[in-house]
């Protein structure tokens, strides 16, 4: 019945063509054209998730699910895949805010770019490229699909973040994207091939999901582990968790819708999409799992530290995502997939809307990005600032807002779940606390006090167009109600959001090992038995007020320190200066990279260019036509010309001659 | 043996009939040249052209029986017939090269020149259908003397002399070896007919390990040995090769060379057959330093005309490998190898008589720089001769190697194949070295080719297309040459 | 047999030949009319290639068009040619690539325009033939035939170290395959041993039973010359410097179809006749391959010059093609395939590519460029598709193979398949880096300011590959269906000959041990190991 769901990813697709091939010509011809067919393009792809998607509700929550085949992709032998769509819940639930933000994105597009002579189409080629990667990761009913838009994805992002490829700061970003994202992706294929084979042991040669999932009970403990952790491997560098998350930062380069579309809304969150897709792996592999909440935990501090001391407006919205995708990965890892995939909701409406009022500041600004060069743009950009400001809310935590009911969640399954841990709460706490700090912080320094530009840049400062700023306001009032949708039991709520997902999340190892009887048992008993535990209402509550407490405290020191006592800062960096200055180089971590992993690497690199090939094998081969060549320069003297010579050399020869034959008669 | 008895011997003058038409035409050339002023026209090369033309249609008419006539003195094998066709189809094409040849010197359009020539040939068929050892060294002797007068022809030339001298001396020197070996062999045999010696040394394997055979053996491989160019016997070929007119030295490296081989063949495989297993490690010695020392002194050359001598000694070092291998693969392949050797070493040589001028030749290889590109026909036909002697496909030069290395792995030599193949790369350095000159190179200097005349023209296409031929196609000749291995034993 | 009642393959075979007399008759001063020629003549001979496409049948793994006519009969030689799945795409790949490199030489050749379209055509005879003969001669000869061209190629419209990178060249080919020659006839003879029959024909000699000893050494010389051919680490130095200095078009057809020869007598050749051996070759074979993955791509980061670094990518890519190959199963073998096609285009493509770029500054330094994407954008466009199919982007050509022999080399060896993977990651850091430099960055070089962007001509000669690249891309069905019977054919027959193999190898052991044991007893003279009968 929806047979027709290939048209989501088409639609963007034939914007690609249109625009890829013609484009040139039609924005000669009519600019208007250009943008008209993108956002076109992907407004119909929202429009049929729209459609899909509530029919779907209509169903029996058991029923939400369809799989669509349109044609066999690579195969041979035991390998078949297939280009092939699932709906389901958990599919559409991505799709619906993915095209929806992502149309968004695309109209606050046409008021950004609009300056750009020339290279406008190709921009929204790019853009579109990247809604049809992302919706056939999104869609994809296997991994080898998944990957098509994983590596896709990877691919426009490189593309758009050296989009201005003319400043090398530009381009050598966008390689750095692509070949972080390239690393994660070895680990991604490791752990496909890893499962495919494993899997493959036992019969089932297969990437689909619907057919993997169900027999993962096949796979031994170890293997599970493996792949879980080979799979979150790849999540590192595309969601921009520790150790791989180094690019996301840098990626600012690229224009900002760009930043809010991919690198905050979107993109980034698809390693928590496939981390909650492959939920059932995940909750078989107890290991794994505290690995990823440890991980995201530590990343959320870690980036949220970074983001203290940052003045690139762009930069603290940057590490602010990698903080928040730790979020989501803390609550993934301690087995609240809901919950994670919650947050990556009502995050991608309060990032993206925060980029994009950092792209309408910085418009406003005639491209200046440091924030200590501005400051009191609250009155000549009010609609920016008051966007801007309830997204802050939102991210900061203050209760009402999106942020507060995913956040708050997380946090309380972080320490209640019984893969959870008080630790765990605590950084995430901590990590929350800096939050607040940071992102008002920048609404301080950017919206507050008076403006520090150079006189002609305060003449220009303006509100954006209304391309620009309608959907600013949308996503405002998005970013409110978001949260709205999952509102916890404990605050009276029914968690709708939780039930949506219910048909993929609930597929817990239980009901698999009810399928599967006689499959390693000790998983089910080991999974019953943390699921007995159950910590008090009180407890919520009362963490709860912690943390938003937290989040109170952190506003309130930004608000001493940027708005009362402005030396305040500059005194503290002094006095804690190596930590200031640790924090405000990023904790060296790229240094760090290049001296042990780059420079190393170009070293061993030269030495087999240098040294093994061009001395020991190419020595070797011109050595022996060098032999040739000398023992021929020798043997040439032989040749006198003295005819009494070649008499002696007749003589010789016949003598060895005779010697022989007497020798073979004497033998 | 009846000694007393007398034998009236079996005249079989049909049997000598190409040698015949060969002799007559050569006296009628002498004649012609002594009574003709006009020295000019190519009068003369025409008319020994129409001689070894008769005579290569009476050897390939004379029907398939074989023929032992003369007491034995002759056979006229199949054998025979195709040393014999080898030798016409040298010939002619030498004459053809000669008739160009003439405009850088004009010494050699003389009636002495021809006939000289067509006494070589002459010599050379004989070589190939000698019975007798007395009948080998009297066909050698003809085809030498004429030699060692046509390699000193040009008069004028310093080199030319001087080859024909040393050519003259060493050869000498060696047929002095030859000889005394047959004696050393009538000696241990009491006989000088092959086929008997061979019948003799099969009745009495005593003989065979005699010192007196051996020795005789010995001597006659040096013989041989040195006409063929093999090592150590080889050290007079460079500064021949070089010295000799151009149209001289392509008949000396092809004609005298399948002449000496259609000898040592008969010679060592009818007569001496039961020493194979004895000559083997020896020979296989030789082949392979025959072909090293040839291939690797080569690449050191610059003068083309000495490296195409050496290229000569490897050559025979490959030939010899199959006469290592024996049998009647190994014979057939050789015939084969001598065949399309004639055809690209003379095709080589017609292209380097092209590129002179008067009194004086640019041998050196820096001298064929950007020639490719000047003259596209003249370096195309040169660029397959080369890839032929390299043993590139499809050429005369890859299957006469493929067959040789095929005998010689057949007989179970497959190291010395091995070598051989390692030697054939080798070769391919210095041979493409020719190739890159001509088209790899900026011309250093303006040299103009001699304009060719039909003659020349005729013997590049005929040599090229049958280099070609037996390349694509070589069925045909590979068949012929193994009907023709079978000698009268 | 041949389901076109006409001899097809010759015809396609021989077609460039005759294209080549044809244009030798042309007046060397007409120089556009030559190219014309020499361009209908490969366009004709693309088209003529086609009915060997739509008529050949996939479900079934024989060859298919077959020809066999006596050669030389004596010795047992035939003129036999086929196609089956493993050779068709290669034709096609060769047919195709042929025009799009004449056209890629039209301004760039104007120095013996007629020698050059000549040696081009003949070239493509020489490959193709090579590719359809089943006759071990007949394939020989095609195969040395194949130096000719490449080395006039080479040597006259090549760069300043032409005449070493020539020589180089055909040298370390020729070195190779010398060996292999003497194996062939060594495989002859033995064959005539056994079976009283003097033949070359590869089909009958598959069935042979060679002893493990000899298997051994035969082997061994078709390896050498194969992997000389591929090449393989360590064998591969003469690669950079004869795609360096060669033209364009040479280094097009080099790394499209000249390269591939080695993997195909690989497939065709060395694993079917020589089962056992290549089993034991096996892991040294796959190690060989992961490291020139590797090293390949190390190398090729380090390159100041594109042509250079393409050259080294194309070491890389071909270790996938070898490790494929050599894990033996559908994937594995149907991915290779597949890689070897799609480097025929994406590092053609790439050549293409570097060579519009020479043409236009006469430099191939990386150093010299920067920010060309400014002046020539659609040069630009076409460049990053292409680099994005070279490191296998999913979408592109290059991600199907390389996935596929992903798959294949994990189920046989996970260990070089994983750091197979992470050739992926030098892949994109070459590519990337290279492309950076040259395309992006600050256009801060008065040289490239005013370069023009690439013509129509440059256009049409680049739009075949790319729309490739994503129809393979997206769908590889269309060409892997072809090769299916085959390969599984080709697996089932290695797998039932090894097996034959190894239970006579353990039948020979114990034998041989009885012998041991029965001459250690009775001092009795030593019974003969079932080796030497």
């Amino acid at each position: 019945m929806f047979d027709y769901v290939w048209l989501i990813p088409v639609f963007p697709a034939i914007g690609v063509l249109i625009n890829g091939f013609l484009g040139k010509r039609i924005e000669k011809f009519n600019k208007s054209i250009v943008h008209w067919v993108a956002c076109g393009a992907v407004g119909l792809s929202f429009l049929v998730t729209c459609i899909i998607f509530f029919q779907m509700l209509g169903l029996e929550p058991e029923h939400r699910f369809y799989e669509f085949t349109c044609f066999n992709w690579i195969s041979g032998g035991v390998l078949q895949t297939y280009v092939a769509y699932q709906i389901d819940p958990l599919s559409m639930l991505m799709c619906m805010f993915v095209t929806g933000v992502g149309f968004l994105i695309h109209v606050y597009s046409i008021g950004y770019m609009a300056h750009d002579e020339g290279r406008y189409y190709r921009f929204f080629t790019y853009l579109n490229l990247f809604m049809f990667s992302m919706i056939n990761l999104i869609l994809a009913n296997n991994f080898l699909l998944m990957f098509l838009g994983w590596e896709g994805v990877g691919m426009c992002s490189y593309l758009l973040i050296g989009f201005w490829f003319s400043e090398e700061a530009n381009a050598v970003a966008g390689k750095k994207a692509f070949i972080t994202n390239r690393v994660g992706d070895f680990f991604f294929i490791v752990g496909m091939l890893v499962l495919f084979c494993g899997l493959g042991e036992h019969g089932v040669w297969s990437f689909q999901f619907s057919r993997v999932f169900p027999n993962v009970h096949l796979l031994s403990p170890n293997t599970v582990t493996l792949v879980c952790l080979l799979f979150f491997a790849g999540c590192t560098a595309k969601s921009a968790q520790i150790p791989l998350y180094i690019w996301l930062p840098d990626a600012m380069a690229g224009p900002t819708p760009v930043s809010a579309l991919i690198h905050a809304a979107t993109m980034v969150t698809s390693g928590v999409y496939m981390v909650a897709r492959s939920n059932i792996l995940y909750s078989l592999s107890p290991f794994a799992m505290g690995v990823v909440a440890v991980v995201g935990a530590l990343t959320a501090l870690f980036a949220a530290s970074i983001g203290l001391a940052q003045n690139d407006i762009k930069k603290v919205l940057a590490y602010s995502t990698v903080s928040q995708l730790g979020y989501m990965f803390l609550g993934l890892g301690v087995g609240a997939y809901a919950a994670g995939m919650f947050h990556v909701l009502t995050h991608s409406f309060f990032k993206a809307l925060l980029f994009m009022g950092a792209g309408s500041v910085i418009h406003a600004m005639s491209g200046e990005q440091d924030m200590r060069l501005m400051g009191g743009l609250r009155k000549k950009t009010p609609i920016t600032f008051i966007t801007m400001f309830i997204a802050t809310l939102a991210i900061a935590g203050i209760p009402g807002l999106s942020g507060f009911f995913s956040k708050d969640e997380i946090l309380w399954q972080a320490y209640s779940s019984p893969h959870g841990h008080f630790l765990l709460w605590l950084t995430g706490a901590v990590a929350a606390g800096m939050t607040a700090f940071y992102m008002f912080r920048l609404i301080f320094m950017t919206f507050y006090n008076e403006n520090r530009a150079p006189e002609d840049v305060q003449h220009h400062i303006h509100e954006s167009p209304k391309a620009m700023t309608v959907p600013l306001m949308v996503l405002a009032v998005l970013s409110v109600i978001g949260g709205y949708l999952g509102v916890p039991h404990a605050l009276g709520g029914s968690n709708r959001f939780h039930k949506f997902l219910d048909p993929v999340m609930g597929m817990g190892p239980d009901k698999i090992f009810q399928k599967a009887a006689g499959g390693s048992l000790h998983h089910v008993a080991e999974g019953s038995h943390v699921a007995a535990h159950h910590p008090s209402l009180f407890m919520e509550y009362l963490l709860m007020a912690v943390s938003v407490a937290i989040a109170l405290i952190g506003i309130y020191i930004a608000y001493v320190m940027y708005v009362k006592k402005r030396d305040l800062p500059e005194k503290l960096a002094e006095k804690f200066r190596l930590l200031h200055r640790m924090l405000f180089n990023k904790w060296y971590v790229d240094e760090l990279y290049t001296l042990v992993i780059i420079r190393p690497f170009h070293g061993i690199s030269n030495f087999f260019w240098k040294i093994i090939d061009v001395i020991m094998i190419d020595g070797m081969v011109n050595g022996v036509a060098r032999v040739v060549g000398w023992g021929s320069s020798v043997l040439r003297l032989i040749q006198s010309g003295y005819v009494q010579c070649y008499a002696v050399s007749i003589i010789f020869g016949t003598v060895a001659l005779l010697v022989y034959y007497f020798l073979k008669i004497a033998g | 043996m009846d000694m007393l008895e007398f034998v009236v011997p079996e005249l079989d003058f049909r049997a000598i009939l190409p040698q015949i038409i060969l002799a007559i035409t050569a006296l009628t050339v002498l004649l012609t040249g002594v009574f003709s002023r006009e020295k000019k026209g190519p009068a003369i090369g025409f008319l020994s052209l129409a001689g070894v033309a008769l005579s290569f249609s009476a050897v390939v008419f004379s029907g398939s029986q074989t023929v032992s006539s003369f007491s034995g003195m002759l056979t006229n094998d199949s054998f025979a017939r195709f040393i014999s066709m080898i030798v016409c189809v040298v010939a002619l094409l030498t004459i053809l090269i000669s008739i160009n040849y003439r405009k850088i010197s004009p010494a050699i359009n003389s009636g002495e020149y021809y006939c000289l020539l067509l006494f070589a040939a002459l010599g050379m068929m004989f070589m190939g259908s000698a019975g007798n050892l007395l009948m080998v060294f009297v066909a050698l002797e003809t085809m030498s003397i004429s030699i060692y007068a046509l390699a000193g022809f040009q008069k004028q030339r310093e080199k030319s002399i001087e080859s024909a001298l040393k050519y003259f001396l060493l050869g000498a020197f060696a047929s002095g070896f030859l000889l005394y070996g047959f004696a050393l062999v009538y000696g241990a045999t009491g006989t000088m007919d092959i086929v008997k010696i061979g019948r003799f040394l099969n009745d009495h394997p005593l003989v065979v390990h005699s010192p007196l055979l051996l020795g005789g053996v010995a001597l006659m491989t040096v013989g041989f040995g040195f006409k063929v160019a093999m090592f150590p016997f080889h050290m007079w070929t460079p500064d021949v090769y070089e010295g000799a007119p151009t149209s001289v030295t392509a008949f000396m490296a092809t004609g005298v060379k399948a002449a000496a081989f259609a000898a040592l063949i008969r010679v060592f495989y009818v007569a001496l057959g039961s020493l194979q297993v004895d000559m083997t490690q020896i020979m296989w010695v030789i082949a392979l330093l025959t072909m090293t020392v040839g291939n690797v002194v080569a690449i050191a050359q610059s003068n083309i005309k000495r490296m195409l001598a050496y290229s000569s000694i490897a050559h025979a070092g490959y030939l010899l490998v199959g006469f290592v291998a024996g049998g009647e693969l190994a014979i057939s392949g050789m015939l084969f190898y001598l065949l399309g050797y004639a055809f690209m070493n003379l095709g080589a040589f017609g292209v380097i008589a092209l590129l002179a001028k008067k009194d004086g030749e640019y041998t050196e290889l820096s001298d064929f720089a950007g020639l490719g590109f000047k003259y596209p026909a003249m370096g195309l036909v040169m660029a397959v001769f080369m890839f032929s002697m390299a043993g590139i496909p499809p050429t005369a030069g890859f299957m006469g190697k493929f067959y040789i290395f095929t005998a010689a792995i057949n007989s179970g030599f497959i190291w010395l194949a091995i070598f051989g193949v390692i030697n054939s790369v080798i070769s391919i350095y210095y041979y493409l070295r020719v190739i890159v000159t001509m088209y790899f190179k900026e011309p250093e200097q303006d040299i103009v080719m001699l304009t060719p005349t039909g003659a020349i023209i005729l013997a590049l296409v005929i040599a090229a297309a049958g280099v070609l031929f037996m390349g694509i196609l070589p069925s045909s000749v590979l068949d012929i040459a193994r009907n023709s291995t079978t000698l009268i034993m | 047999m041949n389901q076109l009642d006409f001899p097809i393959i010759s015809l396609v075979t021989f077609f460039p030949l005759v294209g080549a007399i044809t244009v030798m008759l042309i007046s060397k001063e007409r120089k556009d009319a030559l190219r014309t020629a020499a361009l209908v003549v490969s366009l004709i001979e693309f088209i003529i290639s086609l009915p060997v496409l739509i008529y050949f049948k996939s479900g079934t793994h024989g060859m298919q068009f077959v020809e066999n006519v006596p050669w030389v009969k004596s010795l047992g030689i035939s003129y036999f040619m086929g196609i089956d799945g493993i050779s068709l795409w290669i034709v096609i790949l060769t047919t195709f690539l042929t025009p799009v490199c004449i056209l890629s030489s039209w301004n760039y050749i104007q120095k013996w325009v007629k020698e050059y379209m000549v040696c081009m055509l003949l070239l493509e005879t020489a490959m193709l033939g090579a590719l359809v003969s089943l006759d071990l001669v007949l394939f020989y000869v095609f195969w040395e035939l194949m130096l000719i061209p490449m080395y006039m190629l080479i040597g006259v419209w090549g760069g300043p170290r032409r005449i070493y990178a020539a020589l180089k060249f055909f040298l370390y080919t020729a070195a190779g395959s010398v060996f292999m020659l003497l194996a062939i006839i060594f495989l002859y003879y033995y064959n005539h041993k056994v079976t009283g029959v003097y033949t070359f024909n590869l089909l009958e000699l598959y069935n042979l039973n060679i002893p493990v000893s000899v298997q051994f050494w035969l082997c061994v010389a078709f390896f050498l010359s194969f992997a000389i051919k591929v090449p393989m680490f360590p064998l591969h130095t003469w690669l950079p410097d004869a795609h360096v200095e060669a033209p364009t078009a040479g280094s097009v057809i080099l790394a499209g179809v000249l390269l591939k020869m080695g993997t195909y007598g690989f497939l065709r050749f060395a694993i079917p006749l020589f089962p056992y051996a290549t089993h034991q070759f096996t892991p040294v074979i796959a190690a060989l391959s992961v490291i020139g993955i590797i090293y390949g791509a190390m190398v090729a980061m380090v390159q100041p010059d594109i042509k250079k670094l393409v050259a080294y990518s194309s070491v890389s890519h071909l270790g996938y093609v070898m490790l494929g190959i050599f894990a033996f199963n559908i994937q594995g073998i149907e991915g290779g395939l597949y890689q070897m096609l799609n480097h025929g285009i994406s590092t053609g493509a790439l050549f293409l590519l570097v060579g519009m770029l020479y043409e236009r500054r006469h430099t191939r330094l990386i150093k010299d460029f920067g920010g060309i994407a400014k002046v020539m954008p659609v040069f630009a466009t076409f460049f990053m598709i292409i680099t994005l199919s070279s490191v296998a982007v999913p979408g592109t050509n290059g991600f199907v193979g390389e996935f596929m022999i992903l798959v294949g080399a994990f189920r046989s060896y996970p260990v070089f398949a994983v750091i197979a993977v992470s050739g992926a990651i030098l892949g994109a850091m070459y590519m990337l880096w290279m492309y950076q430099r040259v395309m992006f960055c600050p256009l801060d070089k008065p040289e490239n300011q005013k370069l023009k962007d690439i013509n129509a001509r440059e256009i049409i000669t680049l739009l075949p590959l790319v729309i490739l690249v994503f129809v393979m891309g997206f769908f590889p069905g269309l060409f892997l269906r072809k090769m299916d019977a085959t390969v599984e054919h080709f697996l089932e027959n290695y797998n039932k000959r090894y097996e034959m193999y190894a239970q006579q190898e353990t039948a020979e052991q114990l034998e041989a041990k009885i012998a041991a044991v029965v001459s250690e007893r009775s001092e009795a003279p030593r019974l003969q190991g079932g080796a030497s009968r």
